[in-house]
């Protein structure tokens, strides 16, 4: 693999992984307020 | 396969693990426990309103006979999700068949039942679209309203209901004290192993304003909920009524905390143990000259009217 590809994939995979953490935490917040309760303690890792 | 590429396609393979890793974390962190409470999907989930359709075969109203039945001006009847299945089983048993109407997952304008939850209920009775509205005492911006339209609030308790505290399934907490409660919602106590729990920081929840449980949550704290930074990444603590709880919701995996000792059953309502049994009221508007209302809430006080509320699952006054 040539240097350019390879700086290519790793700066894909920066890119990406940057952009899906922002689409996750803009769903997060944008839905936040209107939480319910009793879903959102049900859903928790203990 | 020489080294170099072994090297670059281990580093590729890594980065994309590590933003898998962050992803799932952020997913489940954050994501997945937020949902959209004002939603259709959240609405149908804050009670099946099409379980509790009165004369309609095969709802979860409670049957009973009440030797009555409502002519002529027919009182409207609005209320709480909680309460729908005690309310709704009061409109069958005193009311006449034609004057339900519920189409498209609502009840129609000239329904004489309405369904809009504890705010809409008492935004209601005060503007005259509801009659009588079952709910849990109100909050100060509700007699607010209701004072500013002139509107004088009758509240008349028909039974009694645990203010319980939630928690996930897997927090190993049982029972707290009402301080500690109180001292988890003022900020003193941020992480649960201040309460004899795991090293965690405690994340208080709160509902809407003016929701029946978030004004019972007011009424019990007497001071404003502090939220604890952390808490995002901590376990959660929220409130609730009892029977919506065990009843409506029906969710495995969370469980209501004892108080002082006491668990928040019907035998420690009753008996008067657990430390946070609120009233539940038939509200009226006080210059209501409809006597038909006066009919109604004679019966539902009546022993006829308590075992309805005895049967649906409450405790009665």
């Amino acid at each position: 693999m040539n240097d350019k590809v390879y700086n290519k994939l790793k700066f894909l995979i920066i890119f990406l992984g940057i952009i899906s953490v922002i689409i996750l935490l803009v769903i997060a917040i944008v839905c936040f307020k209107d939480v319910s309760i009793i879903e959102y303690i049900s859903k928790e890792l203990w | 396969m020489n080294k170099k590429l072994v090297k670059q396609i281990s580093v590729l393979t890594l980065m994309a693990l590590t933003v898998a890793v962050v992803d799932t974390s952020v997913y489940f962190l954050f994501t997945n426990r937020s949902i959209n409470n004002l939603s259709q999907a959240m609405q149908a989930k804050s009670i099946e309103v099409g379980d509790y359709i009165p004369f309609q075969e095969g709802n979860k109203n409670v049957t009973s006979d009440s030797g009555i039945e409502l002519k002529g001006n027919l009182p409207v009847v609005d209320g709480a999700a909680a309460l729908l299945p005690v309310f709704s089983s009061f409109v069958q048993a005193c009311y006449p068949e034609n004057s339900v109407s519920f189409e498209n997952g609502d009840f129609t304008s000239d329904s004489a039942l309405q369904f809009h939850n504890t705010r809409g209920s008492y935004q209601g009775i005060v503007d005259k679209t509801a009659d009588i509205v079952f709910c849990a005492k109100p909050n100060q911006a509700q007699l607010d309203y209701a004072s500013s339209k002139g509107v004088e609030l009758e509240l008349t308790p028909i039974g009694h209901e645990a203010f319980v505290f939630l928690v996930n399934k897997g927090n190993p907490v049982d029972n707290l004290s009402c301080q500690q409660v109180k001292d988890i919602f003022n900020g003193k106590y941020t992480n649960w192993n201040q309460v004899g729990g795991p090293n965690r920081p405690t994340n208080p929840l709160q509902r809407n304003e003016g929701s029946g449980s978030q004004t019972a949550l007011e009424n019990f704290l007497g001071s404003e909920v502090k939220t604890n930074p952390l808490g995002f990444i901590g376990g959660s603590i929220g409130f609730s009524f009892r029977y919506y709880v065990e009843t409506v919701v029906d969710n495995g995996n969370v469980k209501m905390l004892s108080l002082d000792s006491y668990y928040p059953d019907r035998a420690n309502i009753r008996n008067g143990n657990y430390p946070i049994i609120n009233d539940i009221y038939a509200v009226t508007r006080k210059d209501e000259t409809n006597e038909n209302v006066d009919t109604f809430l004679s019966w539902i006080l009546s022993p006829s009217g308590q075992s309805v509320i005895e049967d649906v699952g409450y405790v009665g006054v």
